[in-house]
């Protein structure tokens, strides 16, 4: 028998499920994977469903779930995505005669490391740094820097392309 | 383009691309806590298996020098019964993933670590009392026990049984430790780790 809340969490997933596929499309190549880890925030979204309460809006809420299960989940050494395949997504792009910026970012910031990654991602989403700061688990001072750091070399990647 | 214009355009662009798989929600995860939590379940379920042996032990043996053992064992599996219970309901409630990650984790962490390391230094003193109730149960069969224990060979031979099976025991349970949580604990380390990294390296 379905949960009486299931029909209403699916619904909202529904909507929302564009946060879910930037998430893996920022941390996973293989389509498996993307599968895999697509079942896995949708099964911690629900595990975490019954404590949502609406202090935040839901797209803020499963934004935090789907960064926090990639995080945790990509130990599977299979789900890290090879330095190889970047590579390969770099020569086709240095390749062009002009490469768009908008892939030229997208590789710089598949270079990062994950949590650089979820820190500069939330930052372009329009998250504040206490919130930042407050999902990843660094101090706020540490998301400034961090923050600074990153984009001083995604400016420069993205230069460089 | 700045980076916020490169983001939006990437982001409709290539961000939003689909995943194929349908909003079904299943109910097995591959989560390395939710597969502590599962690991929790089967020492549950082993502890529960066990105490009825020991229940069972207790009522169709009839010296009284065995069911003081019996006894003894009964309480000490009820007692990591309810320690075991505990620690899962504890990781179950503060493993959330729309909560901090790093102190998530860390908390979860902790408690495995301590409950473990809690019976491991326990299995020292608990080791060697299963042993007497084994030797005790194994001469209960054909003999009078209490009457056996009153010969000196026989409480050489229970005090070499000790010697060897409390050592033995102990390196067992550790390498099951590692073999069945290792792995995962290994990975929340790492995790944390990070996080504390990450955290030095912008001060």
């Amino acid at each position: 028998m379905a949960h009486p809340h299931e029909q209403e969490f699916t619904e909202l997933i529904d909507q929302h499920r564009g946060i879910i596929f930037k998430v893996i499309r920022l941390y996973v190549n293989h389509e498996e994977d993307e599968r895999d880890l697509f079942q896995e925030i949708l099964f911690q979204a629900w595990r975490s469903y019954p404590n949502f309460k609406g202090q935040s809006k839901f797209s803020t809420w499963l934004y935090r779930v789907g960064l926090n299960t990639v995080l945790t989940f990509r130990r599977r050494p299979k789900l890290v995505v090879p330095h190889e395949d970047l590579s390969v997504l770099k020569v086709s792009i240095d390749e062009r005669v002009q490469p768009e910026e908008t892939e030229a970012l997208y590789i710089a910031i598949r270079d990062l490391n994950e949590l650089d990654r979820m820190i500069v991602t939330l930052h372009l989403d329009g998250y504040e740094n206490e919130e930042i700061s407050e999902i990843s688990g660094l101090t706020k001072n540490n998301v400034a820097v961090k923050l600074h750091r990153i984009k001083e070399t995604l400016t420069k990647k993205m230069k460089a392309y | 383009m700045d980076l916020k214009e490169a983001w939006k355009k990437l982001e409709s662009d290539k961000l939003s691309k689909p995943v194929l798989g349908s909003v079904h929600i299943q109910k097995k995860s591959k989560h390395p806590v939710q597969k502590l939590i599962l690991l929790f379940k089967a020492t549950l379920g082993f502890a529960i298996a066990f105490e009825l042996g020991f229940i069972y032990l207790f009522i169709v043996t009839p010296q009284p020098i065995v069911k003081v053992f019996m006894v003894i064992m009964i309480i000490t599996y009820a007692f990591f019964f309810v320690l075991n219970y505990k620690v899962l309901r504890n990781i179950q409630h503060s493993f959330r993933l729309d909560l901090n990650l790093k102190s998530t984790l860390k908390q979860v962490y902790d408690n495995t670590m301590s409950t473990l390391a809690f019976q491991r230094k326990s299995s020292i003193i608990i080791y060697p009392l299963a042993a007497t109730a084994g030797f005790l149960l194994g001469l209960s069969i054909e003999k009078d026990a209490a009457l056996m224990m009153q010969k000196w060979q026989v409480q050489v031979a229970l005090l070499i049984s000790i010697l060897i099976l409390t050592p033995a025991s102990y390196y067992l349970a550790k390498w099951m430790e590692k073999v069945s949580y290792g792995k995962y604990l290994t990975q929340l380390r790492d995790l944390i780790d990070q996080f504390d990294k990450e955290e030095e390296d912008s001060i």
